[in-house]
């Protein structure tokens, strides 16, 4: 500390002014050398730090949220009543069956033929394109029928307005009505069950209210017989119209 | 000889100064050091005290609890799988029960139907009678059913005719659905 230096003049850097340099430095270098070391710090460790605090806080948002969605779904599927998912189910299926649903259809034309009084002759089925390629998004599937009817042209006109409102679910496009006879072509819908995985982490939404009224809507419907679950089909990915159908989807 | 003695020499003063500089030095570099060490501990403290593992914890228990109700979950996306199928087809699908029953419901108790076509491409019907003002009533009423109730539209009357054997007039409508 004793050497003094003047720092306004001009000075050689060779080994002796260093050393000078250095003697009269020395008491300086461990603090100067601590705000170096402070900085590396807040630079490598303070600012990573502050970083991952951030990443987290956006992380725990999105967690809460999943969170949240999950105890959503678990509250929802608990004050869901046990019967009454398996009976709508069961209606469900009835009303729009996974596959043909040959004794069904048969089932609803004689049905509607008692209830309306109108006299079924003979009937013939055609099937339409049956690549499962046909079957996937908002395509539907369908049997159509051709059938013949005996009556007055109201009871026929009936005929038609209440095989619309019964299981399986049908579609009339055309009416021909000749005296005391007439013939209806009949679409009966069906559609497989979509291939899914049903994955627990998948959010539920609520069934809408018009979903809701829908349900009850055609649980009103005709309907000759109620399968039980054990009658649906093996799976919920099953997208074929195989007539085959075994197990539970479950 | 000088008069006055200069007792702080040049020298001393130069020390001092060097010596509060270092002082400076030393005190800046202290408190640098309990800042940045204090703020390292205060960010990694709250960094170890996020809840981020007890929501994941709780998330997981959650899961747990939804894959009890597995068998639920499916009949569950099974019901709305169903019910937007239902939907899509009940909207798509033509009223043509709905069109016979406006069309019989307008026709005169002494008129009758001859033949009756509904399809999608459209409506064919032929009606009989003696009586040609029930006639008038009819067309009337069919006029305001594509008017009123928006059932069927583009109306045209084919034909009217007159059985002279049976003392009986023919009408035969056609009309598109819309």
């Amino acid at each position: 500390m004793n050497n003094n230096i003047n720092t306004s003049r001009k000075i050689n850097v060779d080994f002796e002014n260093l050393v000078l340099l250095y003697q009269h430095y020395k008491e300086f270098l461990l603090p100067v050398g601590v705000i170096l070391a402070s900085i590396l710090v807040i630079i490598y460790v303070v600012f990573p730090q502050i970083q991952q605090y951030f990443n987290s806080q956006s992380l725990i948002k999105i967690e809460q949220q999943k969170l949240n969605a999950l105890n959503n779904d678990y509250t929802l599927l608990t004050s869901l009543d046990d019967a009454t998912i398996a009976s709508d189910l069961s209606t469900l299926s009835l009303t729009l069956p996974a596959q043909k649903d040959f004794a069904g259809i048969i089932d609803a034309i004689s049905y509607v033929s008692a209830k309306t009084g109108v006299a079924v002759g003979n009937f013939e089925f055609s099937l339409g394109n049956l690549s499962s390629s046909n079957f996937g998004g908002t395509a539907y599937p369908s049997t159509q029928i051709n059938i013949s009817l005996r009556g007055n042209p109201e009871s026929i006109a009936n005929f038609a307005h209440e095989i619309v409102k019964t299981m399986p679910i049908a579609e009339v496009t055309a009416i021909n009505i000749t005296g005391g006879t007439g013939s209806l072509t009949v679409l009966f819908y069906y559609k497989p069950f979509p291939a899914q995985d049903i994955s627990d982490q998948t959010q539920i939404v609520p069934l809408s209210s018009s979903q809701l009224s829908l349900i009850k809507e055609v649980s009103a419907w005709n309907s000759v017989g109620q399968t039980g679950l054990s009658a649906l089909p093996v799976t919920p990915a099953t997208s074929s119209a195989g007539v085959s159908n075994s197990g539970s989807p479950f | 000889m000088s008069d006055s003695i200069n007792l702080v020499s040049p020298k001393n003063e130069q020390l001092e100064k060097e010596q509060k500089r270092l002082r400076i030095a030393r005190m800046s570099a202290f408190a640098i050091v309990f800042i940045v060490a204090g703020i390292a501990v205060l960010v990694f403290v709250i960094n170890l005290t996020l809840p981020l593992n007890s929501i994941k914890h709780n998330e997981d228990i959650t899961l747990s609890n939804i894959a009890v109700l597995h068998k639920k979950l499916a009949q569950y996306y099974l019901i709305e799988d169903r019910v937007n199928n239902l939907a899509n087809i009940i909207a798509k699908r033509q009223k043509l029960s709905d069109v016979a029953d406006a069309l019989l419901a307008i026709i005169p108790p002494d008129l009758s139907v001859s033949s009756m076509q509904i399809s999608v491409q459209g409506i064919s019907f032929s009606i009989s009678g003696a009586s040609l003002s029930s006639m008038n009533k009819l067309i009337d009423d069919v006029i305001v059913l594509s008017q009123q109730k928006n059932m069927i539209k583009k109306v045209v009357m084919q034909q009217l005719s007159f059985d002279v054997k049976n003392s009986q007039y023919s009408i035969w409508i056609q009309a598109d659905i819309k």
